[in-house]
């Protein structure tokens, strides 16, 4: 784990460290071999019940697990194999993979990269309910904001190494993203008061 | 040999030597041990790893030779402190192989000079490579039955944590599990396993026994204890078999009928068994070819 080079992080009120049974984390990419035929029940149980020693699983991992599938919209995926499932699908069994331990906070390392328009739609709308309906805190990384924007409680930009933070009506304005980018930035509003942010593009000439 | 009328007779006359009733015995432990084993070889893409550390082994049974001392303690040194190396220099798989090969290249060359260091027959070098399962003796055959419980029992214990951290294991490194400890006590248990299986086919043919049965069970199955159960069925019935038609058939090589036999399961699996996949086809589902 990385060290922070001055002052204190803590979390839950106490030291960060690896393990915490508090926080779930998806991590961006997950290798999953296309030669690995394993139902993707197996891993969310494993999830549950893989820190103990010994051999048996037993039907308490298999019904949480099923409860942490059923929570992502994933049970009929159960008996599924993992490497014939979609990048959509496997998105939704590792969400469910990070929620079976109960954990109060999710960690969610990009898990908009690599989905086309609707199944990002989808996980976003997935997240914000499991969110609500489990109470749980979810800390999610993304380099494109927009998609995550009607569901936002908190922002953190970080971008120049300068960080803003906040409410998002008070971070997401054109004034304070310009200063924090460096490039201009325009932060957008339909009819429908959709909000939107875009990077305007400098053109050569204006130099 | 040709065979009578009476089945369990020819079955029972499979016991009548003593070189094969230790041939049985030790075959039959080592079947059951490589087909587990070779599970979680398949499922952490180290079969390279495995092939290395037979061939690794085969140094330390030339250097055990040399020194007088029977091949299975040469073996077991060699693999052990090799596997626990590779854990160690790559814990991760990125890069892996080509740590793994440039260790190999080494040992082997250890190997070569061992041989040419030693005066007596080569007949015990042919064993170690290709197996000698028709002259396992009864002490062997105990030895190979303590190394098999010793893995099984670990196995036993260590099952869970090793099968999520194969699985997935920057999540299981996140949950605190202790995967780069679990790393070397897997390297461990390919060790213990390939030594004992070099007496059935021998260091070049240990892939026979230790990944492809396990590598068509995990075609077969997409639950891991029935997948072990298939892989660990497959190594028994081919050495069962291979010992059986060496006794009654043309006396060729045990280790030749096992690696045809498992060969020919892997031609059958691979080209008359398709998994059935759901009809839904995008970019994501479409099956390898």
């Amino acid at each position: 784990m990385q060290q922070p080079l001055g002052g204190n992080i803590e979390i839950f009120n106490a030291k960060p460290k690896r393990g915490n049974p508090l926080i779930g984390y998806v991590p961006q990419r997950h290798l999953i071999d296309s030669e690995t035929n394993i139902e993707s029940l197996e891993l969310v149980r494993l999830a549950y019940s893989g820190r103990q020693w010994g051999f048996s699983l037993s039907p308490q991992d298999r019904e949480a697990a099923f409860g942490a599938m059923k929570d992502v919209g994933a049970e009929e995926l159960a008996h599924r194999s993992l490497n014939i499932l979609s990048g959509g699908e496997l998105q939704r069994i590792f969400l469910a993979e990070a929620l079976v331990s109960s954990p109060q906070l999710l960690l969610l390392d990009e898990p908009l990269s690599n989905l086309d328009l609707k199944r990002e739609k989808d996980l976003v709308q997935l997240v914000n309910n499991i969110v609500r309906s489990r109470n749980v805190t979810a800390l999610l990384i993304a380099h494109n904001i927009n998609p995550l924007l009607p569901f936002l409680d908190r922002v953190i930009f970080i971008a120049n190494g300068k960080v803003a933070t906040g409410r998002p009506e008070e971070v997401l304005t054109s004034e304070s993203l310009t200063a924090l980018y460096g490039v201009p930035v325009e932060v957008l509003r339909d009819s429908r008061g959709n909000v939107a942010i875009i990077g305007i593009e400098q053109h050569h000439g204006d130099e | 040999m040709a065979f009578s009328v009476n089945f369990v007779s020819d079955l029972l006359e499979l016991f009548r030597y003593p070189f094969m009733q230790h041939a049985i015995e030790a075959g039959t432990i080592v079947a059951i041990i490589a087909g587990i084993v070779g599970y979680f070889v398949v499922l952490r893409r180290s079969s390279f790893a495995a092939h290395a550390l037979s061939h690794i082994g085969f140094a330390g049974a030339a250097g055990a030779v040399l020194f007088a001392v029977s091949p299975v303690y040469g073996l077991l040194l060699f693999t052990g402190v090799g596997g626990s190396a590779m854990a160690v220099l790559s814990p991760r798989a990125t890069n892996r192989d080509v740590h793994i090969g440039t260790v190999l290249a080494f040992m082997l060359g250890l190997g070569v000079l061992f041989i040419s260091l030693y005066a007596g027959n080569s007949s015990q070098t042919y064993s170690i490579l290709f197996g000698q399962i028709l002259g396992i003796s009864s002490n062997d055959v105990l030895l190979t039955l303590v190394a098999g419980a010793i893995i099984l029992a670990v196995v036993a214990v260590v099952y869970r944590p090793l099968l999520f951290s194969s699985l997935d294991e920057d999540v299981a490194e996140a949950k605190g599990m202790p995967t780069f400890l679990l790393g070397i006590v897997f390297m461990l248990l390919v060790a213990v396993a390939t030594s004992i299986a070099v007496q059935v086919v021998g260091v070049l043919l240990i892939f026979s026994l230790m990944v492809t049965p396990a590598a068509i069970a995990q075609r077969l199955a997409k639950r891991p204890r029935t997948a072990i159960t298939i892989s660990v069925g497959i190594a028994l019935v081919a050495t069962w078999l291979g010992l059986s038609v060496a006794y009654y058939g043309p006396p060729y090589p045990v280790s030749f009928y096992i690696t045809t036999i498992v060969f020919g399961f892997y031609l059958l699996v691979r080209f008359f068994y398709r998994r059935v996949r759901p009809l839904r086809m995008n970019k994501d589902t479409l099956p390898e070819t």
